[in-house]
Order: C-alpha cells, then sequence, then structure tokens
C-alpha cells in the first residue's frame, strides 16, 4: 500500500489523499536542470493548486468552464491543472507553439480549437502567450501562468466532485477543419490509472519517470496524474529535453532510480540513435523494470535494438513492455505481461492482409511480417474482435478491434454524431484492426483514416486541404496516408495528387510547393509526394477517397511491412 | 561570416535528408520537411557549429533559410560581444 490515494474516486481528492500522507520525499521532481531540479511535495502540489484556484476565479474561471492551456511541462503547469480541476472547471491541455516558424501553422489550428472547446479562458506560459493572445482574438481571457502559481492559497471550500464528473476534455486528431476533443470523466481516469498501476504490480517503492509532452494523454494521465493516484515519485522532464538530448533521460532514471516510463515506438529508436557510448558510460538503468511502449505501431526489431543498446548499462532484460490504448479509453486497454520476454507472432504477411488470417511462417520465409503482442486487457476491461457486421471472431482472425472498460470517454465533445458512430452498447470501436491469441491482442492495422506521427494522431483531411490549394492540383484530387518508416520508428507523410502538369522541371515545382504548402498548413514535414494523372486517386461510386486502399497499394508496392 | 548560408543548407539537409544545393535562401523551413521533432536536431546541431545558444522564443518566428542564418549570423555577433 501507498497510502490511501488510489481509493480517491477523482483526481482531486486523490491529491488532497496524497497531500495528507505526505510520505517523505515523495512528490513530483522537474528534472530538466539535473543539478538544479524542481521537487514540490504532493501536500505543496495542492498548496499551489489552491493558489492557482484562487487565482484564476478572479480571472472570471467558474465551475463548468473549460479551459485551454498551452505551457511546457512545469511546477506551475502541475499547479494550474491540478487548480482548474478543484474549481470545477475543465481543462483541456493543448500543444503550446513550438519549433521553427511554430507561430504561423499555429494560429489557425489554435483558435478553431479554442472555439471548439467553447473555452472561458485560456491558461499561458511566457513563451506561449504573444501567439496565443494573437490567435484567440479578445473574446478569450488569456491568463499568465506565472501570476497563478507557485504560492499557498486561503483554504477553501471547492465544489463536491462526482465521480461522472467532467474532469477533462483531451483535444485529439490534430485536425484544423474539425477539432476533436475526448470528454472524460473524473471516475474513467481514476478508473483507468488503478488499472494501469494494477496491471503493472505498481508498489511504493515504484518512481514513474516520463518526458511526455503534457497535452498528449500519454503523458498526463500517466506521467502527472498516476504517480498523484498512487503516491509516488513522478520524475518529469519535458519533452524539448528528451529531443534535444535523450541521455538526459536515462540520466534521471539513473538519479532518481526511475522504475516505469512510457513513450511511443519512435523514441525507443531515437534513443538508440543518438544516445553516445560516452554518455552510457555514466549510466545505471538496472531499476527501470518496466519501458512501456504504447500510442503508435510497435516495432520488435526497435524494441529488441533498445533492450540490446542499454543491457550493458543494467537495463532488465525484459524491461521493454509493449502496450495498447487510445485517448477514448483514457489511455490504457492492454499491457504485455510485465518482466516477461516480448510475444512477437511471425506471420504470412499476404494471408493477414489479404484474408485476414493469421498463418505463422518460419524464420527464413520472405513475406513475413512480424506482429508484437500488446498484452492482456487491464483488470475490468475487455476486448472484442469482430467483423464489419460486429459478428465475433474467434482467435487468430483479424477483425475490428472493440473494448469495453470503466475507463471509457463520455462522449466526443458537442459531436452525437461522431459520438454514436464509435460507442454502441457500451463497446467502444477503436478504429483499429487486430487478433486476439491466448487472450492478447496484436494490432496490425486500421480502419480509421488517421496518420500516427510520433504517437499523435493526424486527420489526413488537413493535408489533403492543404495540398489541393496549390495552384496545378486537381481540386478533390488529393489524398494522404501515413507510411512506416522503419529508420525513425514512426510514420510519414505520403500526399498522392492528381495534376495535368507536364515536363520534369514544372512538376519538380509542383512537388515542392506542395510540400511547402502542407508544411506551413500543418506543421508536418512531407517524405513523399506523388504525382499522378487523372484516376490516379482512387475514389468510392460515391466519390469519397479510398485512402486506406491506397496506403495498402502504396505499402505493398514498397515492399514494406504493414 | 561568409559561408553561413552554406552551413545552414548543410546541417537544414543532413537533417531533413535533401541534398544541400538544392536549397534555396527563400526556401521555407516546413517545405524541406522540417518539423518539430528535425527542428530541435537542427537547433542543436547549429548551436554547435556556430557555438551559439539558440533561445525557444526565436525559433517560432523563423521561416525560411535566409531568417535562420540572419539568427544566427545575430547571435554569433552578440556571443562575440559579450565577454
Amino acid at each position: 500500500m501507498t497510502g490511501d490515494a488510489r481509493g480517491a474516486r477523482d483526481l482531486v481528492s486523490a491529491l488532497e489523499a496524497a497531500a495528507r500522507a505526505d510520505r517523505p520525499g515523495v512528490g513530483l521532481i522537474f528534472a530538466d536542470d539535473a543539478e538544479a531540479a524542481r521537487r514540490v511535495s504532493y501536500a505543496e502540489l495542492l498548496d499551489h493548486a489552491r493558489g492557482a484556484a484562487a487565482g484564476l476565479a478572479a480571472s472570471g474561471v467558474a465551475p463548468g468552464d473549460r479551459v485551454a492551456v498551452l505551457a511546457d511541462t512545469s511546477p506551475e503547469l502541475a499547479a494550474a491543472f491540478f487548480g482548474l480541476l478543484s474549481l470545477g472547471a475543465t481543462p483541456s491541455l493543448l500543444a503550446p507553439p513550438r519549433g521553427f516558424g511554430g507561430e504561423a501553422a499555429f494560429g489557425e489550428r489554435i483558435g478553431r480549437t479554442v472555439r471548439y472547446l467553447g473555452a472561458r479562458a485560456v491558461v499561458v506560459d511566457e513563451a506561449a502567450r504573444s501567439a496565443v493572445a494573437a490567435a484567440v482574438g479578445d473574446s478569450v481571457a488569456v491568463v499568465g501562468l506565472a501570476a497563478l502559481a507557485p504560492r499557498a492559497g486561503p483554504p477553501q471550500s471547492p465544489p463536491a466532485i462526482a465521480p461522472e464528473d467532467v474532469a477533462y476534455v483531451q483535444a485529439t486528431s490534430g485536425s484544423t477543419a474539425a477539432p476533436k476533443g475526448v470528454v472524460l470523466s473524473h471516475g474513467a481516469i481514476v478508473r483507468n490509472i488503478r488499472q494501469i498501476g494494477d496491471a503493472l504490480g505498481l508498489g511504493e517503492d515504484d518512481v514513474w519517470a516520463g518526458w511526455l509532452p503534457l497535452h498528449h494523454d500519454m503523458g498526463l494521465f500517466s506521467c502527472l496524474c498516476l504517480p498523484v493516484v498512487w503516491n509516488i515519485p513522478g520524475i518529469l522532464l519535458s519533452p524539448g529535453r528528451f529531443l534535444r538530448r535523450p541521455a538526459s533521460f536515462l540520466e534521471a532514471i539513473t538519479r532518481h532510480r526511475g522504475t516505469v516510463s512510457p513513450a511511443p515506438n519512435f523514441a525507443y529508436a531515437y534513443a538508440v540513435g543518438r544516445v553516445t557510448d560516452e554518455q552510457l558510460s555514466g549510466l545505471d538503468l538496472s531499476s527501470w523494470r518496466l519501458a512501456l511502449c504504447g500510442a503508435e505501431p510497435i516495432d520488435a526489431a526497435v524494441l529488441r535494438a533498445f533492450g540490446e543498446r542499454f543491457a550493458s548499462v543494467g537495463l532488465p532484460p525484459h524491461a521493454v513492455t509493449p502496450c495498447y490504448g487510445l485517448a477514448e479509453a483514457t489511455l490504457a486497454v492492454s499491457f504485455h505481461d510485465p518482466g516477461t520476454p516480448l510475444l512477437v507472432d511471425r506471420v504470412d504477411r499476404d494471408a493477414l492482409a489479404g484474408e485476414g488470417r493469421v498463418v505463422d511462417v518460419s524464420d527464413a520465409r520472405p513475406g513475413a511480417v512480424d506482429v508484437v503482442s500488446c498484452g492482456a486487457p487491464v483488470d475490468g476491461a475487455e476486448v472484442a474482435i469482430v467483423d464489419d457486421d460486429g459478428a465475433p471472431l474467434p482467435e487468430d482472425r483479424v477483425g475490428r478491434v472493440r473494448v469495453r472498460s470503466p475507463s471509457l470517454m463520455t462522449s466526443y465533445l458537442d459531436l452525437p454524431e461522431e459520438t454514436a458512430e464509435v460507442m454502441r452498447e457500451g463497446w467502444l470501436d477503436t478504429g483499429d484492426l487486430g487478433y486476439l491469441r491466448d487472450g492478447r491482442l496484436r494490432i496490425t492495422g486500421r480502419r480509421k483514416d488517421v496518420i500516427v506521427i510520433r504517437g499523435y494522431n493526424h486527420a489526413p483531411s488537413d493535408i489533403e486541404w492543404a495540398a489541393e490549394s496549390v495552384p496545378g492540383v486537381r481540386r478533390g484530387n488529393a489524398v494522404a496516408f501515413g507510411i512506416p518508416d522503419a529508420a525513425s520508428g514512426t510514420e510519414t507523410v505520403c500526399v498522392v495528387c492528381e495534376t495535368d502538369v507536364e515536363g520534369p522541371v514544372d512538376r519538380a515545382t509542383l512537388e515542392s510547393a506542395i510540400r511547402e504548402r502542407v508544411g506551413e498548413r500543418t506543421g508536418l514535414a512531407v517524405s513523399v509526394v506523388e504525382l499522378v494523372g487523372r484516376g490516379g486517386v482512387w475514389k468510392t461510386t460515391s466519390g469519397k477517397l479510398r485512402r486506406g486502399a491506397m496506403r495498402a497499394a502504396w505499402i505493398a508496392r514498397q515492399g514494406a511491412p504493414r | 561570416m561568409g559561408g553561413v548560408h552554406e552551413t545552414v543548407s548543410k546541417l537544414l539537409g543532413e537533417v531533413c535528408g535533401v541534398e544541400p544545393s538544392t536549397i534555396a535562401a527563400d526556401g521555407t523551413l516546413l517545405g524541406y520537411g522540417l518539423d518539430s521533432v528535425r527542428a530541435v536536431e537542427l537547433v542543436c546541431a547549429l548551436e554547435e557549429s556556430f557555438g551559439i545558444a539558440i533561445p525557444d522564443a526565436e525559433v517560432a518566428q523563423v521561416r525560411t533559410v535566409a531568417d535562420v542564418a540572419g539568427l544566427v549570423e545575430r547571435l554569433a555577433a552578440g556571443a562575440n560581444e559579450s565577454p
């Protein structure tokens, strides 16, 4: 037992319980600066959250209001998040502008998302302030994070929170034209965090460590909320710190004896490629019992390379732990059995893709594809594989992945049709395709037209809209999809456009114009532009783009897996 | 600071997998495939090559290859002035 926080039915009571228990040395450690890490005990975090709540209330935020938050990982952001919850308001953390030209690509996206959320106020750090203020206009209050925390707040009586009250809206899909928010209750979040900890066998000696952005569900719920609910230390680095120097994160694990850490597949490839031998020599990863891998397709080769690279500095043999989840289920649905070797099925690609059958093949055979097991559903969750008519399929047959769990979303925000499309009779249609073997889930592809880049979902429609706005591209005849890139461990963007433009020079000019326009409008890099003649972009008889079919055909032509 | 454009092009080309000689001063970084993660790589490479520190706030307003060269020249000049 790690204190009483796990018995809590909402995030605010969880923080209060952790603060009351006040375990010595237990709290959040913001470790971007290794020598001057900022430590915040849960008692202090509660104080700062109450202070932030008072400041937010003074800025006009009332219970029930939705509030967007754009800031880098910091103690002030943590305080504002819990402050909003304790006020009975509903926060939504959004990606702050960053990267070259970040502000140019940012304005329209953030403006639309804030309008969709119906946000009463936007909380920003100084780095985000000017871009956000310009994007949201005068109708929304812009509140500076620095003005809110850290400071102790006066005792107040916060509104009573019921487990089914809305806690959070997770912005997802990244589409500019049609933002989509996942509405999560306090109960769903706390239940999922309990499911995760139970599946991983968390105990009072565990130390969570993460660098994931807190506007991503994996960052927010696992790296910020989970340590509070389980009343264990949480080591936080900013994503920028990890990207600049991945060794910093491994050094933080070494220094603080981190035991569990989550990341998407790409991060494991990124670390293998960028941690130098010299950096390796100072590491001791023997405490790191669980390196969780989820949020995007998992490449067995990447995970094996990671395990091999860091075994010499003590990474336990079976630390790498694949998992599966999605924002609509708060976060996690299944985990590979902790501490056991990876389960990888080597199966026939054509049988898998063409007939949805799982046929094991020998190592030597060409046309084989490796599929990594994401493990059994967490306690209280169920996974079913069904055909297009919703009829259950037996094990080893590929179908739609459905999930039932006490962690499911309430709905998409203000989108009843979209909600009804995916939620039926208590089951969530994940949009992913996969199969079960020994009750353990394998993901083999997806039905939904999203592009998953480094754990983020992107809507192809934004990319297509940008591409077809380039003169020379036939309007309505651009299609975008994600293609796997083994080297970077994530997907990259492929755009196929119909054009009547001829001649190599003009076509090369058109290609670069498409890359540039897509980059400017979406912030995404296009790795492949393919120019085709009329009819080269496939559509259904009713004129809908056949993205999935084009993606499958493109990948088949390259001979790449999946 | 002769050759800043060449060095920036070389580093950008390495990060994005683009032939440096095809990189134009007025080309946008996003057009060459510089997304947010590659941007971090480019910043690190620039800092190392030129011995400068590039603040995040500066990065958000930079659009083109020429903008990067200008930023590098400005920061390098500032670094030389300080004791």
